[in-house]
């Protein structure tokens, strides 16, 4: 027998696990109202049919016997549960005076389980005990919602899993529905989904406007056309969803900007074995407070808004951001799609213009132009906040009053090096002084890293080290002017940095992430 | 690898592990020919030995479990180590090797049974070597595996 006293209290959800009855339950609930589910509303579907089927079996268990209750009276031949030993059950086979000076007068009963062992309790004791008024039958009043808030993300995660694993269901932009169920679209309307793209200069289109020039028929219900549409939509190459969680949006995937399709070169990142052992305290600070999407860092807490970041010169030049850490809390993160079509608000101005999130690729693109029309410059701060439409990211620069001319580190590329000066560049946003580079000629740039690629980061390193030594009275450079620096000519996080720095025998660390030549090169 | 059948019979030949649960199995006393009390006086306090003195030694008293209303008949010196040691952490602590420990541990809870990696948070070492103790080739003080009924 089993009785369910655990569906009163928290363990039993917590320890919930996804069964086929409940997979059944939910194959039935989808023949029954035609209608695509998200994931949320399948959970507290699961949720309330399991505390229905608990309260229906713990009544019928409990209505088998009497329940022990310690301050009670019971005689031999009485059918005694114990839902709160495991759902034990057995027979009273002796009653004698129980002998402890805390707890007299009491007696103690024997009771034959149903497993054959004899073990005995306390009963009648007139101390107050927890189990005289335990309730075993979940209480009705506990509502679905209720469960859900406390239990649901756990309930949720498994049922995921199930859903994933089972064959019979099929999940598409975050609706779940029964495989065999989905209608098929024929080629020609999927001819006519692409026709629809291509008048709106290749998308972003809901479902809902490409539905409306479709004539499907009209016995199948609404919410399972559209289900069915987006279904067959992806999986046909042509489109691409890239609607932010909780919607899709369909673009026509040769329509996408290439630097959406195709990682930029300069963001192309080959990772670089190092030492992490090697990093010390202050070093992985350091590397937690750059914004490199390709750092091994994780981040648990939740940034503040607005969130900042220091420019670096890959992202300058292909018109992108880091998709890294703190950023990428804020940015719309799909959880089927790769690539998330956004929009983009100009703090100042209010204009907005479109945005894309590369997720694979770590990447946000879309603000080339933005770059350029604002004179932003290598090592400017950008501020990124939620807008207040949904999906819009408020992107923003500190401006100066008027533009001004500033000292700042300069790069020329020559042949075969960089070379580095200190030159009044004009500036028109503040700017973060140890990672800010004015660089002269970036194609050259580009071409001399090009040139430069076989060369070892040690190399690099070296090159980049010298010429900002150069430009400092005290011979001291930076890591974050050296990373920004080392970034015009390939690709690389900071921790490969710091490692080289910290494993090479030529530098020696000065405090407060200043390096120098050892003996004073 | 083949899954163990869970026969309560074959308890006795399946190897421990840490999640095992052990007990003071007190009629290993009874078929050793030892005097149990004479190992619970050793393992009581120097106060409650005052307290206890005089007192008849055969007397069983009906210690009755809290939490589950259950009851088990134990000789006085065990209800007096089970009832006023039980929350005193120094008591478990202050025993002179590891296996005085976690007898004491079993004598202290009312010998509920615990295991290895259960003893280990009570008594402040790995759960290993708990194990180790408790699973030599000779039983000490009484402390099997529990098979439960």
């Amino acid at each position: 027998m089993s009785t369910n006293n655990d569906v009163n209290n928290d363990q039993y959800w917590e320890q919930f696990s996804i069964l086929p009855t409940d997979l059944e339950h939910l194959a039935n609930f989808f023949l029954e109202t035609e209608r695509p589910q998200t994931l949320a509303h399948l959970t507290q579907e699961v949720i309330r049919y399991r505390h229905q089927q608990m309260l229906k079996v713990a009544q019928e268990a409990l209505s088998q016997g009497r329940i022990y209750r310690p301050g009670e009276v019971y005689e031999v031949g009485e059918r005694v549960l114990f839902p709160h030993l495991n759902n034990l059950a057995g027979e009273v086979t002796r009653v004698r005076t129980g002998h402890n000076p805390e707890h007299e007068p009491f007696s103690v009963i024997q009771v034959q389980m149903d497993g054959g062992e004899t073990r005995e309790f306390a009963v009648e004791l007139t101390q107050e005990h927890y189990l005289n008024t335990a309730s075993y039958v979940p209480a009705e009043d506990v509502s679905v919602e209720e469960l859900a808030a406390r239990h649901g993300k756990r309930i949720q995660k498994a049922l995921r899993v199930a859903l994933e694993t089972h064959g019979q269901f099929l999940a598409v932009a975050h609706q779940w529905f029964l495989r065999d169920l989905v209608m098929e679209i024929s080629p020609v309307q999927l001819n006519i989904a692409e026709a629809v793209l291509y008048m709106k200069e290749g998308g972003p289109v809901r479902t809902e406007d490409i539905l409306k020039e479709m004539e499907l028929p009209q016995e199948i219900s609404r919410p399972l056309q559209l289900f069915s549409l987006e279904s067959a939509l992806f999986r046909d190459n042509r489109f691409d969803e890239v609607g932010p969680a909780g919607y899709a949006l369909w673009y026509l995937r040769e329509q996408e900007p290439q630097e959406v399709r195709e990682t930029p070169a300069l963001l192309q990142y080959m990772p670089i074995p190092y030492n992490r052992s090697q990093l010390d305290a202050q070093m992985l600070d350091f590397e937690r407070r750059i914004d490199d999407e390709w750092s091994d860092v994780a981040y648990d807490d939740v940034a503040e808004e607005p969130v900042t970041i220091v420019l670096i010169y890959p992202h300058w030049r292909s018109g992108t951001l880091p998709l890294a850490g703190r950023v990428s809390e804020l940015f719309p993160t799909a959880r089927i799609t790769d690539r998330i079509r956004f929009t983009f608000e100009d703090g100042r101005t209010g204009e907005t213009f479109p945005g894309w999130v590369v997720r694979s690729r770590r990447y946000v693109y879309g603000l080339g132009a933005w770059y350029e029309a604002n004179d932003v410059g290598v090592g400017s701060y950008i501020d990124l906040r939620q807008g207040e439409d949904p999906g819009t990211i408020v992107v923003d620069l500190r401006h100066v009053r008027a533009q001004r001319r500033e000292w700042l580190r300069t790069v020329t590329p020559t042949e075969e090096r960089l070379l580095f000066e200190v030159t009044r560049v004009p500036v028109s946003c503040q700017f973060d002084e140890l990672a800010a580079v004015a660089v002269n000629q970036p194609e050259a740039v580009d071409d001399l890293a090009a040139q430069l690629r076989r060369a070892s980061l040690e190399t690099l390193l070296e090159q980049a080290f010298s010429g900002l030594a150069g430009l400092s009275l005290q011979r001291a450079v930076h890591a974050r002017s050296l990373y920004s620096v080392l970034n015009l000519l390939r690709r690389v996080p900071p921790a490969p940095v710091l490692a080289v720095l910290a494993g090479s025998t030529r530098y020696v660390s000065l405090g407060d992430n200043y390096w120098a030549y050892r003996g004073g090169e | 690898m083949a899954n163990v059948p869970p026969v309560p019979a074959l308890a006795h030949f399946i190897k421990p592990t840490v999640d095992t649960l052990f007990h003071i199995d007190y009629t290993w006393w009874e078929k050793q020919g030892l005097d149990l009390n004479v190992q619970l006086m050793a393992h009581l306090p120097a106060e409650l030995r005052e307290v206890y003195a005089g007192q008849r030694v055969k007397e069983k008293i009906d210690l009755v479990d809290w939490d589950t209303g259950e009851v088990k008949q134990v000789e006085g010196l065990q209800y007096l180590i089970a009832t006023r040691c039980n929350e005193d952490p120094d008591y478990v602590l202050n025993a002179p090797t590891l296996l005085e420990t976690i007898f004491r541990v079993f004598l202290s809870n009312g010998n509920r049974p615990l295991s290895a990696r259960q003893l280990a948070a009570r008594v402040g070492q790995p759960a290993e070597r708990i194990l180790g103790v408790l699973s030599g080739r000779r039983v000490s003080k009484g402390l099997r595996p529990h098979r439960a009924g």
